[in-house]
C-alpha cells in the first residue's frame, strides 16, 4: 500500500492525461480499423493501391519536406514561406508547360520536356528561396525565435499575393502528358503510370541530395555547420555561403516537387497551393524527426500511406460520412498527436533544451 | 520596463504608486480624449463609424493575443477562430438562451475561453513554432466544424453564417452601427484596464517569466501549465468578447464573414507592428495596419481605375501585399513596434535640451 502510494506520487495528473489521451486514440484507431477490416467492404487490392497512390504522393511531400529539415538543421528555424517556394515553381513553369503542350513539344519529347521543366521550376523557386534568405531571414539572425517564424509569416503572405498580382487568382491546370496516363497491371493491382514515374523522379532527386550531403564536400560543410556553427567558422568554413547554398537545395527540391506535383495532380494550381502541401510537409519533417534527411524522406512516405489508407481504414470504421474529405484533418490531427507524444521523430534525436 | 518620470515626481503613498493617472494634466488628457472619442460617432460619417467600430473590437482581440504573445511568449495563430467561437455563442445566447447583450457578451467571452483552453493543452510540451503549428489546428477545425450540415440549425452550416438579432437595452435599439459603436468602444475600454491590471499584478509578472525563462520561472515557483493555460484562457476569453461585438455589429456571424487563417496573421502581425508586450501595441497597431490596408485599398482601386486590365488583381492582392511587407520591414528595422518609437519619443521629449 505504501509503495503504491509512493509511486503514484511522482506521477502528475498531467502524465494521467496523456496515458489516457494515449490510450483512447489506440482504442480508436483499433475499433476502426477492426470495424472496417471485418465488414469486408474493402478487398486487398484496394488497400494495395491506394498505399500506392500513397507513396506517390509522400514522395511530394518528402521532397518538400527535406527543405523544412536542411534549413533546421543548420539555422535551427522553420521556414514558414517554404509553401510559398514551391508554390512560386509550380505556378510559373504551369504557364510554360501549357506552351510546351501546344506547341506539342511536351507529347513529342515528354522526357526532355519534363526535364527542361524541372529545371526552370528549380530555378525559379531556388531563386525565392536564396532571396527570402537574404531579405527576410538574415538581417534577423540574431534575434529571438519568433521573430524569424512571424516574418517567415509575412514573406509568405508578400509572396503569395505578389504572385497573385502577377498571374492572378485564377485555376491554372497542368496538361496531361499522354505518355504518363496509361495504367499497367501486376497481380491483381492497376497501377497508373504516373504513379510510378513520381515515385520513382522524387526517389532519384532525394538519392541525389544524399548524396550530396553525405559525398562532397559541400554536404560535408553542411553537416558541420549544423553541428556548431562557431566551430565550423573557425575551421574556416564560409556559414552564410553554406546556408545560402542549403535554401537553394531546399528551393531546388521544392521547385522539382512543384512539376512532379503538376503531372501527379494536374488541377488546382494557384496562388495558395503551397500552403496545405507545406503544412504537411512539415508534418512529415516532424514525423521523421526534424533535422534528419533520412527522416523527412520516410516520414514523408509514411504520411502519404496514412494520409492515404486513413480515411478508409479508422474513419469509416468509425462511423464518419466523407471520410476521403477529412485527409487534411488526418495530417492536423497526426501533427498535433506527434507534436504531445513523441516530439523528436521517427527518427530525429531527442530535442534539447535548445532546439525545441 | 523602467518608467522615465520628470524630477519633482514621487510616490508619498501607496494609492499614488499604484495610480494608473498620475497627474492632473493627465486626469485633464484622459477626460478630454474620452469626450472625443465618444463624440466623434456622431459627427462622423460612415467610414469613420466603421472604422472605429473595427479598430475597437480589434484592439480587444489583439489585447488578449498581446497578454499570450506579447507577455507569455506563447505564440497563437488560433485568434480569429476563438473569435468565431464568440461571434457564435453570442449570437446564440441571444438568439437562443434570449441573454440580454450584456450578459450574452461575457458569456461568448466564457465559452471561448474554454475553447481556448483546450487548444493550449499542446502548449505544455510544445514551444515556438510547434505551438504555431497546434494552434494553426484550431483555426481549422473550428471554423470546419462550424460548415458541417450537422450543425445547420444552429450554426448556419453551408451557408456560412446564422443571421444574429439587433442588440435591445430596455426598449433603445442599436440597430445603427453609429449607436452600437459605444459598446464596442465601453468594452474596449473596460478590456484596457482589466489588460494593465492584469500586467501589473501577480500573473502579468508570472507571464513576463514565463515568457523571459521558462526554467527560471519554474524553479522560482511559478507553476508553468496553470500561467501558461491562463493565458491561453484570457486570450480566447478577450477574442470570444471580440467575436460577440463583431457579430453583433455585422448582425450576423459566420465563415461567410471572414475570421480565417489571414485573420489571425493579421491579428500576429498589428500587434508585432504595435509592440509585442507593451499595453500600448495593441492600440498603434491596430490603428496602423486598418489606415494602411485602407490606404492601400484606396490606391489598388485608383491603380485599378489607371490599368483597367488588372484591376481585378490590383483590387484584391494590394492589401495583404502591404501587409506583409510592412510585416517583413517592420521586423528587420523596428522589432520593438511603435510603442518603442513613441516611448523614445516621449524620452527625448522630456530630456529636450540635453540629448537625443
Amino acid at each position: 500500500m505504501e509503495d503504491l502510494r509512493r509511486r503514484l506520487d511522482g506521477v502528475s495528473w498531467v502524465d494521467l492525461f496523456l496515458w489516457g489521451l494515449r490510450i483512447v486514440i489506440i482504442l480508436l484507431i483499433a475499433v476502426g480499423a477492426f470495424n472496417t477490416l471485418t465488414s469486408g467492404k474493402y478487398t486487398i487490392t484496394t488497400w494495395i493501391s491506394l498505399s500506392i497512390s500513397g507513396l506517390a504522393q509522400g514522395s511530394i511531400y518528402a521532397l518538400i519536406a527535406l527543405g523544412y529539415t536542411l534549413v533546421y538543421g543548420i539555422l535551427l528555424m522553420i521556414n514558414f514561406a517554404h509553401g510559398e517556394v514551391f508554390m512560386s515553381g509550380a505556378f510559373t513553369t504551369v504557364f510554360i508547360a501549357n506552351y510546351f503542350n501546344q506547341t506539342g513539344f511536351l507529347n513529342t519529347y515528354p522526357l526532355l520536356a519534363i526535364l527542361i521543366l524541372m529545371v526552370i521550376a528549380a530555378l525559379v523557386s531556388m531563386s525565392v528561396a536564396v532571396l527570402l534568405e537574404r531579405i527576410a531571414y538574415r538581417p534577423l539572425r540574431g534575434a529571438p525565435r519568433l521573430v524569424p517564424l512571424i516574418t517567415a509569416i509575412g514573406a509568405s503572405f508578400f509572396l503569395q499575393y505578389s504572385f497573385r498580382g502577377f498571374y492572378g487568382s485564377g485555376f491554372q491546370t497542368y496538361p496531361t502528358v499522354t505518355a504518363l496516363s496509361g495504367t499497367f497491371t501486376v497481380g491483381k493491382v492497376t497501377i497508373p503510370v504516373v504513379q510510378v514515374v513520381v515515385f520513382f523522379a522524387a526517389i532519384a532527386l532525394m538519392s541525389g541530395l544524399y548524396w550530396l550531403v553525405e559525398r562532397t564536400k559541400m554536404g560535408k560543410s553542411m553537416r558541420a555547420v549544423s553541428e556548431d556553427k562557431e566551430v565550423a567558422a573557425l575551421m574556416g568554413i564560409d556559414i552564410n555561403r553554406v546556408i545560402v547554398f542549403t535554401f537553394a537545395i531546399g528551393g531546388l527540391l521544392a521547385g522539382a516537387a512543384g512539376v512532379i506535383n503538376g503531372l501527379y495532380r494536374p488541377q488546382g494550381v494557384y496562388f495558395f497551393m503551397g500552403f496545405i502541401p507545406g503544412i504537411k510537409a512539415f508534418t512529415s519533417a516532424v514525423l521523421g524527426g526534424i533535422g534528419s534527411v533520412p527522416g523527412a524522406m520516410l516520414g514523408g512516405l509514411f504520411l502519404g500511406v496514412i494520409e492515404s489508407i486513413g480515411p478508409n481504414l479508422v474513419l469509416e470504421g468509425l462511423g464518419i460520412d466523407g471520410a476521403n474529405q477529412l485527409k487534411d484533418a488526418i495530417a492536423f490531427t497526426m501533427l498535433v498527436l506527434v507534436l504531445i507524444f513523441r516530439p523528436q521523430g521517427i527518427l530525429g534525436e531527442r530535442l534539447s533544451e535548445k532546439k525545441a | 520596463m523602467a518608467v522615465l518620470r520628470p524630477a519633482g515626481d514621487f510616490d508619498r503613498s501607496y494609492e499614488q504608486d499604484m495610480s494608473l493617472v498620475r497627474q492632473k494634466w493627465q486626469w485633464g488628457v484622459l477626460i478630454a480624449g474620452l469626450i472625443m472619442l465618444f463624440t466623434l460617432p456622431r459627427l462622423g460619417n460612415t467610414y469613420i463609424i466603421t472604422t472605429l467600430n473595427q479598430i475597437a473590437y480589434t484592439v480587444v482581440a489583439l489585447q488578449g493575443l498581446n497578454l499570450l504573445t506579447g507577455y507569455t511568449g506563447q505564440i497563437s495563430l488560433g485568434q480569429a477562430a476563438f473569435m468565431l467561437v464568440g461571434g457564435y455563442a453570442a449570437g446564440l445566447g441571444a438568439k437562443e438562451l434570449g441573454l440580454p447583450f450584456y450578459l450574452s457578451i461575457p458569456f461568448a467571452g466564457l465559452i471561448a475561453g474554454l475553447v481556448g483552453l483546450i487548444f493550449g493543452l499542446p502548449s505544455l510540451r510544445v514551444k515556438g513554432f510547434y505551438l504555431a503549428m497546434a494552434t494553426l489546428a484550431a483555426q481549422f477545425i473550428i471554423p470546419w466544424l462550424t460548415r458541417q450540415p450537422k450543425f445547420e440549425a444552429y450554426l448556419g452550416g453551408t451557408n456560412g453564417f446564422i443571421e444574429v438579432p439587433v442588440v435591445t437595452f430596455l426598449e433603445y435599439r442599436f440597430g445603427e452601427l453609429s449607436d452600437f459603436v459605444y459598446i464596442s468602444l465601453g468594452v474596449m475600454l473596460i478590456t484596457t484596464v482589466l489588460t494593465i491590471n492584469v500586467t501589473r499584478t501577480r500573473m502579468g509578472r508570472a507571464f513576463v517569466s514565463v515568457r523571459d525563462n521558462d526554467l527560471a520561472a519554474e524553479l522560482l515557483g511559478v507553476n508553468l501549465f496553470h500561467y501558461k493555460l491562463r493565458a491561453f484562457f484570457l486570450a480566447a476569453f478577450f477574442a470570444g468578447l471580440a467575436g460577440s461585438l463583431r457579430a453583433f455589429s455585422q448582425r450576423g456571424v459566420g465563415t461567410q464573414f471572414g475570421y480565417g487563417l489571414e485573420e489571425s496573421v493579421l491579428f500576429l502581425g498589428m500587434l508585432v507592428i504595435g509592440g509585442l508586450g507593451t499595453n500600448l501595441g495593441p492600440f498603434l497597431g491596430a490603428i496602423f495596419i486598418i489606415l494602411v490596408e485602407d490606404l492601400a485599398l484606396w490606391m489598388g482601386a485608383t491603380l485599378a481605375e489607371t490599368f483597367p486590365a488588372q484591376a481585378a488583381q490590383l483590387l484584391t492582392s494590394f492589401r495583404p501585399l502591404f501587409f506583409g511587407l510592412a510585416l517583413v520591414l517592420f521586423l528587420i528595422f523596428e522589432p520593438r513596434g511603435l510603442a518603442h518609437r513613441w516611448r523614445l519619443l516621449k524620452a527625448s521629449w522630456r530630456l529636450r535640451p540635453f540629448a537625443r
